[in-house]
């Protein structure tokens, strides 16, 4: 008796699993891709895929399978569906691009992007495209957004007015001793915050437990993954740990914990800094960013701020390709996986579809020209609300989100975007294969000592030289010289 | 068993029961403060971190969660039906496996020991399995994604019924039901189960809370959201804010994205809603190992 | 019985092989086929080729867990971690196994029971949080009730000193309720006559512990801890990793094989590598396996697991 209920029981849950939505039938001629993107929460993706294929079957006989993947989970979840001969076309990419393409996971571009993709090329431009190129062949497509981001500082407004923080001295430093003088301005500030509050924390990391916003040195190519990196005469390789620039920004930081202007959990915490903000904890931190950032940050936390830019910019190839879309090199459809991108790059419902969902069901456009829930929702509510206009395609066709916002954002990012310093050798990405192993331990050997130097609880002077042994120990110089062959051989090739 | 409890008999009820208290204390108090956290108004997690009896109550996180209660109940609805099924399943499957090995007379024992014993100690990987249960049997995104791959029948559990089994249950038994007429499934049926509720009960458990707290197979074989059992809502959740706050590239480009993230209070309000059926209900469960006891004595 | 033949057994047993059949069955599936993927390690993963047309690179993917220094320490803390573990989980199991079964009171083994168990539901990410709310510098419990005691405050998680003790006492209290449920349906199962019979002849509670239960305990002792065995050079990464909130100056005592591998492969998802990683572990432990069953199978054969 009680098995039958139980079957009855589960029967029944079964029936209510399985009872998914009817999908509407669409032509079948349509030839079906799949677009695999990280999403940065659950959503249900159904109503969106079908308001896509409203448009890319009549635009482009495709039909799109939205596979949004789980942002931890992603390069791994790819990579199993690679492997396991499943359906993958086209996929994104959040700094995995050199990876990606060592393990050889990316279809070259070259014959289909003149043909299929002539918009992509002119909305990008040459000088990106060579950030997602190797040896003159195209492998991904980098995002059309603000590149040249910088390091800023941001601070509580409220504590700018009190305390009359002299920010406007800050300036947009051109070089290191400019940045180290902006510095010395923000040490004042923070001693003088730290007195007159010292229930804040003057600064509280930003990203992966830094303070300085990952060891990023200012105006040096940090030749993708910080080890061994691009000397000043912008052709040696050299150890980024063992520069008298990283000793002195740690020695600030260093500085600033001895002072206690620093959280003191800096080193583990696992909450953004924007929590700290909104809480009512932290007085100012510093983060990478654009145009537009303090308003961000007031939108996400209710707290006025400002965002002072401290860098002019200079843009290096990890800054382009952070973000990318390429194509499976399992597809069995790259045309149509192609079509779709330039959709992606020239087509604003598409896009706007895909950072906002469908209008009138989960946003409204504004009298202003922006964007905005409608009437009854708001973020805890919605259905969609990614949030993701900085990752699908040409962000400048998206819609501005947020009643009231600067709708003139996205000109002075693609002025930017223009108008910015390069890196001397822009385009060239390096492919770690060879030296795996010991990336594998020096990556162990830099969490074990960054987050300590960075936040300024281990001493610049004992600890660094002790970190650079164990760099060594661990392999460093035989990747510095690999590095220094690959680039050696990519500006024979390129320059 | 008499009722007239001896000197030392005293002294040792004292002892264990401080002993256990103590454990339980242990138990308890972190998940009090898991509790009192997800009540917590969020400031004053931040300001001045967790404490026993929150200074102010906020009910913010459970609000949240009820904004999401179709979201929570169809996980809800997920994890009950994978942790019935998957567990009935499992407990057909371990106890049919088991007994054969337990008994001394049966020829492929030592073999097909080994067989199980060895998985234990080699797998392949994720890749192979993923594979495995989406390219040959097509599971992905189906309910039996959530039951099929890892979780069904594992080599310890097989052992440690097969240990119950030979310990447990006297060899005269089986020999007595033959030499009535019992065929071997009759006796399984008949003479073994019944003496073996408390392994049962055990392995069901065990089972049980792998199916109710398992996450993986939903990160590995399902991409839609109404497949998400609630531990898997709650790890994307979870493993989502590690990712992004160990991520500079992730927190550059996505600044705004970082402010999706729930806050802590919420965070552990999902996980107070993951654990507290199984409070609630384990209780009720523990019933049949007390059933094995009165077995026991019957027995005796 | 043994005279009957081979055939004679088997037109007698096939029922016992038919209730077997399901089981094997899964196992084929689910551990079996996948094992045959083992051969990724030996490769350099190429996608455009697949899987198996990649090419062969020998034990290339196995150098990165010998490199350095580190590679010492790992394997140390691994197997350190282990045995203490193993020790103390069973110590401390049997004794929560034994104490749950002696209860009078029906609540009262309900509760206690219901209670233990509790952590074990927890999970990893859930039990780093509730760590740091005792540990944290800032705001931690502990260090506020040092701090209320006029004690100095410790930065527990940048003092490696203290993180074998601590993560001994997370290990043994998030799996005591398991072990102990364990142990508790094998004193169950034992015939309580045995018990009535002690009492009679004035046996004390002791006694009857020391002279019944613990001996009639030794075969699930001897099978768990041979399984323990096999799993030496594994460590759980939820507890090795999220406790220690990833702490890099703690790596010294809270680095194992596990988080080594995770850390090394976070910005390359290679795996192949770590493939590697888990044959190798798994190569180890059948080795260890199967000396510790050779010397049980020597010393009491009929508790050897095969």
């Amino acid at each position: 008796m009680k098995l039958k209920k139980l079957a009855a029981l589960a029967g029944a849950a079964a029936l209510t699993v399985t009872a998914l939505p009817v999908l509407p039938v669409y032509a079948e001629d349509a030839e079906e891709i799949v677009f695999a993107f990280h999403l940065t929460k659950t959503v249900d993706m159904q109503p969106i895929e079908d308001a896509l294929n409203e448009i890319t079957i009549p635009e482009i006989g495709v039909k799109v399978d939205l596979e949004g993947i789980q942002m931890a989970n992603y390069a791994n979840q790819v990579g199993m569906m690679m492997s396991g001969g499943e359906q993958v076309d086209v996929i994104a990419m959040l700094g995995d691009y050199a990876d990606m393409l060592s393990k050889n996971q990316l279809l070259c571009l070259d014959d289909y992007i003149d043909e299929y993709g002539a918009g992509i090329k002119e909305v990008l431009g040459e000088e990106f495209l060579k950030a997602t190129s190797k040896n003159g062949s195209l492998y991904a497509l980098p995002n059309n957004n603000g590149k040249a981001a910088v390091l800023n500082i941001v601070l509580r407004d409220d504590l700018i007015q009190e305390l009359e923080l002299p920010v406007d001295q800050l300036t947009l430093a051109s070089d290191f001793d400019g940045y180290c003088a902006n510095l010395d301005l923000l040490s004042d500030m923070f001693a003088k915050i730290h007195e007159a509050h010292p229930e804040y924390a003057c600064l509280v990391p930003s990203a992966g437990n830094s303070l300085l916003f990952d060891g990023t040195v200012p105006f040096m190519d940090m030749l993708n993954d910080n080890y061994g990196i691009l000397s000043d005469d912008g052709s040696t390789v050299v150890n980024l740990y063992e520069t008298e620039e990283y000793k002195k920004l740690i020695s600030y930081a260093h500085e600033w914990n001895q002072a206690g202007y620093v959280l003191e959990d800096a080193t583990t915490t696992q909450e953004a800094a924007n929590t700290y903000l909104q809480n009512g904890r932290a007085a100012a931190f510093f983060i990478k960013g654009e145009e537009g950032q303090a308003e961000q940050i007031i939108t996400a936390t209710g707290i006025p701020v400002q965002s002072i830019k401290l860098l002019q910019p200079y843009i290096c190839t990890t800054d382009v390709n952070g973000i990318d879309f390429g194509i499976s090199a399992t597809s069995k459809h790259p045309e149509a996986a192609m079509k779709f991108l330039n959709l992606m790059y020239t087509n604003a419902d598409v896009v706007n579809l895909l950072d906002w969902g469908i209008e009138g069901v989960h946003y409204e456009v504004q009298d202003d020209g922006t964007v905005d829930f409608p009437e009854g929702l708001d973020a805890n509510t919605t259905a969609y609300g990614l949030n993701q206009d900085w990752y699908f395609g040409n962000q400048f066709l998206s819609y501005i989100w947020g009643k009231g916002r600067d709708t003139t954002i996205y000109e002075r990012l693609e002025s930017n975007n223009k108008n910015s310093e390069f890196s001397p050798v822009m385009g060239f990405s390096y492919d770690s294969t060879v030296v795996a192993t010991e990336l594998a331990a020096i990556v162990n050997v830099r969490n074990q000592y960054v987050p300590g130097l960075e936040c300024g609880s281990l001493d610049p002077e004992t600890d660094l030289e002790a970190f650079n042994k164990a760099l060594y120990d661990a392999g460093l110089q035989t990747v510095i010289d690999e590095k220094q062959a690959q680039l050696d051989a990519w500006k024979e090739a390129n320059q | 068993m008499s009722n007239v409890l001896g000197r030392g008999e005293k002294i040792f009820q004292v002892i264990i029961h401080i002993i256990l208290i103590f454990m339980a204390a242990c138990a308890i108090i972190p998940v009090w403060v898991l509790v009192a956290g997800s009540i917590t108004n969020e400031q004053e997690l931040i300001l001045s971190g967790y404490s026993f009896i929150p200074g102010s109550i906020s009910w913010d996180a459970y609000k949240y969660l009820f904004f999401k209660a179709a979201d929570i109940v169809r996980s809800y609805g997920i994890t009950v039906f994978i942790t019935v099924v998957g567990t009935a399943l499992s407990l057909v499957i371990t106890p049919l496996l088991a007994y054969p090995l337990s008994r001394k007379d049966f020829k492929a024992r030592n073999v097909i020991s080994f067989i199980v014993f060895f998985t234990m100690l080699f797998n392949g990987g994720i890749v192979p399995s993923y594979i495995m249960w989406t390219q040959i049997f097509h599971i992905k995104n189906t309910v039996w994604a959530l039951i099929f791959p890892g979780l069904l029948m594992n080599g310890f559990n097989v052992i440690l019924m097969k240990n119950y089994f030979s310990q447990n249950i006297p060899v005269e038994l089986i020999e007595a039901a033959k030499v009535d007429g019992a065929g071997e499934f009759l006796i399984f049926g008949k003479v073994i189960l019944p003496l073996s509720l408390p392994i049962m009960a055990t392995v069901g458990l065990f089972v049980g809370i792998g199916y109710w707290n398992d996450w993986t197979n939903g990160l590995y074989y399902v991409t839609q959201p109404q497949l998400y059992s609630l531990q898997n809502l709650l790890n994307r959740i979870l493993q989502d804010v590690q990712f992004l706050s160990s991520s500079t590239l992730a927190q550059a480009a996505g600044g705004a994205a970082m402010t999706q993230m729930p806050s802590v209070s919420i965070r552990m309000a999902i996980s107070v809603v993951g654990i507290l059926p199984i409070m609630v209900l384990y209780p009720f469960f523990q019933k049949y190992f007390v059933k094995g006891i009165a077995v026991g004595a019957v027995k005796g | 019985m043994e005279k009957r033949s081979k055939s004679g057994t088997l037109k007698r047993q096939w029922p016992l092989y038919v209730m077997v059949l399901p089981g094997l069955l899964y196992l084929f599936i689910n551990n079996y086929g996948p094992m045959a993927g083992m051969f990724i390690a030996f490769k350099r993963i190429d996608y455009s080729k697949g899987l198996w047309a990649s090419p062969w690179v020998g034990f290339e993917n196995f150098k990165y867990l010998f490199k350095t220094g580190a590679a010492l320490e790992m394997t140390r803390n691994t197997i350190l971690y282990n045995l203490v573990f193993i020790v103390l989980g069973e110590v401390t199991g049997i004794a929560a196994g034994i104490m749950l079964s002696e209860l009078r009171r029906k609540w009262e083994t309900k509760f206690f029971q219901t209670v233990i168990l509790l952590p074990y539901l927890l999970s990893w990410v859930i039990c780093a949080y509730i760590g740091y709310a005792f540990l944290s510098r800032e705001t931690g419990l502990i260090n506020g009730l040092l701090n209320s005691l006029g004690i100095n405050e410790v930065d527990w998680y940048n003092d490696p000193g203290k993180w074998p003790f601590i993560l001994t006492f997370v290990n043994i209290w998030k799996g005591l309720g398991y072990s102990a449920i364990v142990y508790m349906s094998s004193i169950i199962g034992i015939d309580h006559s045995l018990y009535e019979s002690a009492m009679i002849d004035g046996a004390t509670k002791w006694k009857q512990i020391r002279y019944i239960t613990l001996p009639l305990l030794k075969p699930t002792v001897i099978m768990l801890i041979i399984m323990s065995i096999g799993r030496m050079f594994y460590s759980d990464f939820g507890l090795f990793y999220q406790i220690p909130m990833n702490s890099g100056t703690l790596y010294s005592t809270t680095q194992t094989i596990d988080t080594y591998v995770y850390r090394a492969l976070m910005t390359r998802n290679d795996i192949a590598m770590s493939s590697a990683a888990g044959f190798y572990q798994s190569i180890v432990g059948f080795i260890l396996v199967l000396t510790a069953n050779y010397i049980v199978r020597k010393s009491s054969p009929e508790n050897a697991m095969f």
